[in-house]
């Protein structure tokens, strides 16, 4: 159940001036009976009680009618029903449609109660029917300007009726929308006060005026003489010259009052629409605030209020624009610093890799030059192992032509050796000779000697041929020596040609594996001269690669610094952005939104 | 000349071979001689390294320190002892010349030459073994 | 002995030494060949390996293997034994000699025989 504290108790307060109205009446009822004397004495109580009954029925049909017109009004402020926006809308029209509600059934009461009394007071008192045209007729006179009164004090109380019950829950927008300004019925409505304010008072004073000087004629006529006539005159004149301007005073007073408020209903929503453009052209924009009006106001009223929404709208659209703006400017600012910064990452790393790709350059020309002094020493390798090549076939023929030379030196040391087998043989039976002879020498001279003197000559002779058998050892001893010497010698040759026949072998092998390695040096040498061409080729290659690259770097660089410069004109833009948001956000903070936006 | 034995300040002469210092008496000692090739003996002992012919005289050298024990000398000097029996030459790779010794003149050893080497001794700057020239004949002589 | 005389002797060399024989001790002069085996050599009273070219035999058999033979029938003087030397090569030395200027043991075959066999045996 919603807060009913609100408009609780504000039906009731809304149609309070209807009793204002009925009061009003009996009022102007009563001095009008009073003055007009049209209840004779006796009658004067019925009259009164007539016309409290009159008033009491009149008031309790308005306030069922009023209930009844007000009857969500009344179920939200006492909280029977839900202060919801539907109800409240429904109450709000109810609220709106009530002044002109009062109006008619204040003039019903009016108009009823007249009737009834004007109808019942003759009966009751066997008056004469004229007394009842003439209650219809006062009846007809005051109804209207009472209830224009009563319209207009509950106009203004409907208004603030309206007002707390949008206040309640409903945004200007929605009351607007509730009771749209369709009916533009100032005129018709300034037609019926004139007529009502000039016509009531006047048909009332006509009718009294006519009523009385009837009753003066009457008088008049009724006086036999001239100065019974004076005195009638006189009498009129003096005796209700009071009343008949109190009566008089009072109903202007009601006009002018009637007029006043209707002045009050009619200026102050003109007053509190300009009130409120002023605040706006001060730079205070609220959210909108109905001034509640009717026709030709309200209309404005509510353009107003739709103009201050929008514009509320529009401020508030601009104040997001700017705050977008300002976002959206820093963004750029951060991507284009970024961008900025990114741009001078890439421009060093693009010098880098310039760098870098001109030391590859570069050392793909030292590669090449490289690869051209490798494929010089290749190529000098390969003629020089095509000399080796010569030479180890040379060497490997006078290899095998030692090799034969040996061999002949071999078989002729076996010859050799054979013949020198031979000599020694005969040199050993000549020793043996010798050695015998030597022997046999030497025991004839043992016994030439042992002989003494006898054997003297003996001695001699065998001494003698022990010389000669000892010349022959020495000889044969020499020839064994040389012998010796030739063995020594054939053996030493045939060492050597061993020696040398392992050396012409080793150096067959030699030559072979000289041949193989100059073969394998000519391979290679072969293969470095492909490999120096490929890598000529590739360096070749590779510079052009690199001259290429170096071109797309140096594309890549413009490209960078094309954006670099296109970054610094967006960061010039967005510093121009940035200023247009703040003289946006000037702009906006001029109007100072508070609260909720329309 | 009279020879008092046994004790007192009788002149030798003093000589080493290697590291071993001997005495002999001077009146024993004819001469130091430096000694040619010499002629091996058939059948010697070790220690007797041969003759030489010295003034038609045949002297027998005989190595100290073969004989002693202490291992051979490579010299071509020595002493040569005369006695009236023989004459000997012993090898020496240094003679000091002739110097008193005083000391005991005990035999230095129970067996072998060492009977007839007499000590311990001392020489003018040395200790020394004295040499008994008859002993060491005796000796020589038995050998073989 | 003093003042002994000698004439004819055999002036040997048993290896690298030298040992002089009287000739009245050979009776012949032979080739090792005929004594191989049972011959007793000069070298081996010097402390050397047996080994013989001629080999000398006594009249009572005794051979001893020598290697190169003079005969000098000179008569020379043979120089006394030192008495140190008496008992040397089993008592077998006479003195002595001197010829082609240098010195020369002088042995007796016989005794030289017997004493080159007892050390051989001795050393087996």
């Amino acid at each position: 159940m919603s807060n009913p504290s609100k408009i609780q108790g504000l039906a009731r307060w809304l149609t309070r001036p209807s009793w204002l109205g009925g009061v009003l009446g009996v009022v102007l009822a009563l001095s009008y009976g009073q003055f007009e004397d049209i209840p004779r004495e006796g009658a004067w109580r019925i009259f009164v009680v007539l016309v409290a009954v009159a008033l009491a029925l009149g008031l309790g049909v308005t306030s069922i009618l009023e209930r009844r017109a007000l009857r969500v009004l009344w179920a939200v402020g006492q909280g029977r029903m839900p202060s919801t926006a539907e109800n409240l809308r429904q109450a709000l029209k109810e609220a709106r449609a009530i002044p002109e509600r009062c109006f008619w059934f204040t003039l019903l009461g009016w108009f009823g109660g007249a009737l009834l009394v004007a109808v019942a007071f003759p009966l009751l008192v066997d008056g004469p029917w004229l007394g009842s045209l003439r209650i219809i007729q006062v009846a007809i006179a005051l109804g209207p300007l009472n209830a224009l009164l009563v319209y207009l004090l509950v106009v203004r109380r409907s208004r603030a009726a309206a007002d707390r019950i949008a206040n309640a829950g409903l945004s200007a927008l929605e009351v607007i929308e509730a009771v749209p300004p369709v009916r533009q019925n100032l005129r018709r409505r300034l037609l019926t006060f004139t007529a009502i304010a000039v016509l009531c008072p006047s048909i009332f004073i006509l009718d009294v005026s006519i009523a009385r000087a009837v009753r003066v004629m009457d008088e008049i006529l009724e006086a036999q003489g001239r100065e019974a006539q004076e005195a009638v005159v006189a009498r009129a004149s003096s005796e209700q010259n009071l009343s008949l301007g109190l009566l008089s005073g009072f109903v202007i007073l009601l006009v002018l009052g009637t007029a006043y408020a209707a002045g009050v209903a009619l200026s102050e929503p003109l007053r509190a629409i300009t009130e409120d453009a002023t605040r706006i052209a001060k730079g205070d924009l609220r959210p909108p605030w109905v001034i509640l009006a009717e026709d030709e106001v309200w209309a404005a009223a509510a353009a107003f209020v739709q103009m201050q929404a929008q514009l509320g709208q529009a401020l508030a659209q601009m104040r997001r624009a700017g705050e977008q703006i300002s976002t959206t400017t820093e963004q750029l600012v951060a991507t284009s610093t970024e961008q900025e910064s990114g741009a001078d990452e890439q421009s060093s790393s693009l010098n880098e890799t310039s760098a870098t790709t001109e030391e590859l350059a570069r050392s793909a020309q030292q590669i090449a030059g490289n690869a051209e002094s490798v494929a010089g020493i290749a190529e000098r390798t390969f003629a020089a192992a095509q000399g080796g090549q010569r030479n180890a076939a040379a060497f490997l023929t006078a290899m095998q032509r030692m090799k034969q030379d040996n061999q002949s030196i071999a078989d002729a040391v076996v010859r050799l050796n054979k013949r020198v087998q031979q000599i020694g043989k005969v040199v050993e039976f000549i020793n043996e000779i010798a050695d015998k002879s030597d022997l046999l020498a030497l025991n004839a001279e043992l016994e030439g000697t042992k002989a003494g003197e006898v054997g003297r000559g003996f001695s001699l002779v065998a001494a003698e041929m022990r010389r000669l058998a000892e010349n022959v050892i020495r000889s044969t001893r020499t020839i064994e020596q040389l012998i010796e010497e030739i063995r020594d010698a054939t053996h030493a040759a045939v060492m050597a040609t061993e020696a040398g026949l392992k050396t012409t072998e080793a150096g067959t092998l030699l030559a072979a594996q000289v041949d193989e390695s100059l073969s394998l040096i000519l391979e290679l040498a072969r293969q470095t001269s492909h490999a120096v061409r490929s890598i000529s080729l590739a360096t070749q290659q590779q510079q052009t690669g690199t001259d290429q690259l170096a071109a797309a770097m140096g594309d890549i660089l413009r490209v960078t610094e094309q954006n670099a410069a296109a970054t610094k004109q967006m960061v010039a833009a967005n510093s121009d952005l940035s200023t247009l948001a703040r003289d946006l956000k000037l702009v906006v903070e001029h109007f100072q939104l508070v609260g909720k936006e329309g | 000349m009279a020879v008092p034995e046994s004790e007192g300040r009788q002149s030798y002469l003093v000589f080493a071979c290697g590291s071993s210092w001997y005495a002999v008496p001077a009146e024993s000692a004819a001469e130091v001689v430096t000694f040619p090739e010499l002629t091996r003996v058939p059948g010697a002992p070790a220690f007797l390294l041969g003759v030489f012919a010295h003034r038609g005289e045949v002297i027998p050298v005989v190595d100290m320190g073969l004989l002693v024990g202490t291992g051979s000398q490579s010299t071509r000097r020595a002493v040569l002892v005369r006695l009236p029996r023989g004459s000997l030459a012993l090898t020496a790779s240094t003679v000091a010349g002739v110097s008193p010794v005083s000391g005991s003149l005990e035999p230095l050893g129970t067996n072998g030459v060492h009977v007839h080497l007499r000590g311990p001794a001392k020489g003018a700057q040395r200790d020394v073994a004295v040499i008994d020239p008859e002993g060491l004949f005796d000796h020589l002589s038995q050998g073989a | 002995m003093q003042g002994l005389r000698v004439s004819g002797i055999l002036l040997c060399h048993a290896g690298a030494h030298r040992i002089a024989f009287p000739a009245v001790d050979v009776a012949v002069i032979d080739a090792p060949g005929l004594h191989a085996g049972r011959s007793r050599s000069a070298r081996q009273a010097f402390g050397e390996p047996a080994g013989a070219s001629r080999v000398l035999l006594a009249p009572s058999g005794e051979t001893v293997g020598v290697d190169t033979l003079e005969i000098d029938a000179e008569l020379h003087r043979v120089l006394p034994l030192p008495p140190v030397l008496e008992r040397v090569a089993g008592g077998s030395l006479l003195g002595f000699i001197s010829a082609r200027g240098v010195l020369w043991p002088l042995v007796r075959l016989v005794e030289f025989e017997r004493y080159v066999a007892g050390a051989s045996r001795e050393a087996a």
